[in-house]
């Protein structure tokens, strides 16, 4: 129960730090988006081998985060959630691509290790990235923007719907697990045995549940959708934040910043 | 004010849960559902409001229950659900509170503005920044009490509103549901509480109405309570 209940909890605790009011916070929601999707976008069309050159984009949530006064840790916790599955895709390069690429000492780094590297710390920058956007901006705002951006509106709905089932079903699957266990369940965990019926409980409830949120949701005018976004234009503290974090990244992509940083010092 | 004439509801496998029931509620009149469980309080609330299928007429202000009538009728009908977590959905207090009026085209600030207020007349107002998932159950109901109040219907439909509460929250909210000038309908099995609130009783049996009557006199009967299946207050000694 531990593990959902965290979950949930984390879930919420991000929810709540979009709602502070730092400058970030402040920023247009256009703006943070947009200047994520560059980041991304930078990321992620970086070569398999180019490790030195994804480490100055470590610099970007790091920056972001402090400056909004969100604690690095709980978004860094959330985002190695995702290493286990990249390490399990990453597994196949470790065991195919055996040749030797350098050595550090007397340890051969094979190109299946450092694309391996690659792949995890290009997932926890991803990861990163999305979970700082979601921890400055709040989600009604994000949709909001999505909307106004022009993506579909089936897409958003269905985007916004996820967001709050999955709230739903972690509190259910919280509340379940406890009753289990004041029954005298195991201690260590649901045994198979018994996992069949609990899901199908829980999907049943939540199903349920979700529902009478929808119904709730229609007696106050259905969902238009994050009306709440600021619909503002953009400020100067808009263009200079996009700015601010376009240009370092284009230029990080343009440039391997890292080498050049080297030349120099060694020169 | 709300008139319900030959309503019955049913649910897609067959069920009717509300059954040829007709009433009136007038303006600023507080009214007591009172039933055992499963006599249709809830399907009844649900079925005013187009949530649940129903045939018969519902009409509120003149307005008639009917798709195109739909949107404008739940604008005079605010329902509480029963269980305040399914109503509050946002990521915090204010922006559900705010949720239904930019759902009616009120601009954002102006919204939050009037959501801030509903919330300070509750007393509720330092609830604002925060995420319903983590209010006890006393707030969470304000808080569900407030996103529906804020609307400013003509009828409050509230459906077990003391269910969770501790004996402050109960007496906070039947405070400030005395000190309202709103018409409601009141399903509830709490008889006391119904008794403090609502002058008047509906009981209903088995989807249909048993009685109607003051509540200071339906409510004491013991004999006509153990017919509508609920102890009248009183009768436990």
């Amino acid at each position: 129960m531990k593990p959902i209940a965290e979950q949930l909890g984390q879930l919420t605790r991000l929810e709540e730090l979009a709602g502070q009011n730092s400058p970030i916070h402040r920023l247009h929601p256009g703006a943070k988006l947009a200047a994520t999707g560059v980041y991304l976008l930078c990321v992620l069309s970086l070569g398999r081998l180019q490790f030195g050159r994804l480490t100055p984009y470590l610099l970007y949530p790091v920056v972001v985060l402090s400056l909004a006064e969100v604690p690095l840790g709980l978004v860094l916790r959330r985002a190695a959630l995702a290493l286990p599955f990249c390490a399990f895709a990453g597994l196949s390069n470790l065991l195919l691509e055996r040749q030797v690429l350098l050595w550090l000492g007397p340890v051969p780094v094979t190109v299946g290790l450092a694309s391996c590297g690659v792949l995890l710390l290009r997932a926890l920058l991803c990861v990163s990235a999305v979970l700082a956007l979601a921890a400055v901006t709040p989600f009604g705002h994000l949709t909001g923007q999505l909307r106004r951006m022009r993506m579909p509106s089936f897409c958003v709905a269905l985007l916004e719907m996820l967001y709050r089932y999955l709230g739903l079903l972690a509190g259910q699957a919280g509340s379940m697990l406890t009753a289990y266990r004041l029954r005298g369940g195991s201690g260590t965990g649901l045994p198979v045995g018994h996992m069949g019926s609990f899901i199908g409980q829980l999907l049943l409830r939540s199903t349920a549940r979700a529902q009478r949120v929808y119904q709730a949701m229609e007696c106050r005018g259905g969902f238009t959708g994050g009306s709440a976004a600021q619909k503002r234009p953009f400020t100067r503290n808009d263009w200079l934040y996009l700015a601010a974090v376009c240009l370092p990244c284009l230029a990080a992509r343009a440039v391997d910043l890292p080498l050049l940083l080297g030349r120099l010092f060694v020169c | 004010m709300l008139k319900l004439e030959h309503l019955t509801a049913a649910y897609p496998d067959g069920t009717k849960p509300v059954q040829d029931v007709s009433l009136c509620v007038e303006d600023g009149q507080r009214v007591a559902l009172i039933g055992a469980n499963g006599a249709g309080k809830t399907s009844l609330i649900l079925s005013l409001v187009g949530v649940l299928p129903a045939d018969g007429a519902v009409t509120v202000d003149g307005l008639t229950l009917c798709p195109e009538n739909l949107p404008a009728l739940r604008r005079k009908i605010g329902v509480v659900f029963q269980d305040p977590d399914d109503q509050l959905f946002m990521p915090t207090v204010l922006e559900d509170v705010a949720f239904g009026l930019e759902n009616q085209g009120l601009p954002a600030e102006q919204a939050r503005k009037k959501a801030r207020a509903a919330l300070e007349a509750l007393h509720i107002g330092a609830l604002a920044g925060r995420t319903p998932l983590k209010l006890s159950g006393g707030e969470k109901r304000m808080a569900a009490l407030a996103t529906v109040l804020v609307l400013e219907p003509t009828l409050l439909a509230l459906d077990e509103p003391t269910a969770f509460l501790d004996p402050r929250a109960r007496r906070t909210l039947i405070n400030c549901l005395k000190g309202l000038d709103t018409a409601m309908l009141i399903a509830t099995h709490d008889l006391p509480f119904a008794a403090q609130v609502c002058p008047r009783a509906v009981l209903l049996r088995e989807g249909r109405v048993f009685a109607d009557g003051p509540c200071r006199e339906l409510l004491y009967d013991p004999a006509l309570m153990e017919a509508c299946g609920v102890e009248a207050i009183g009768a436990d000694g």
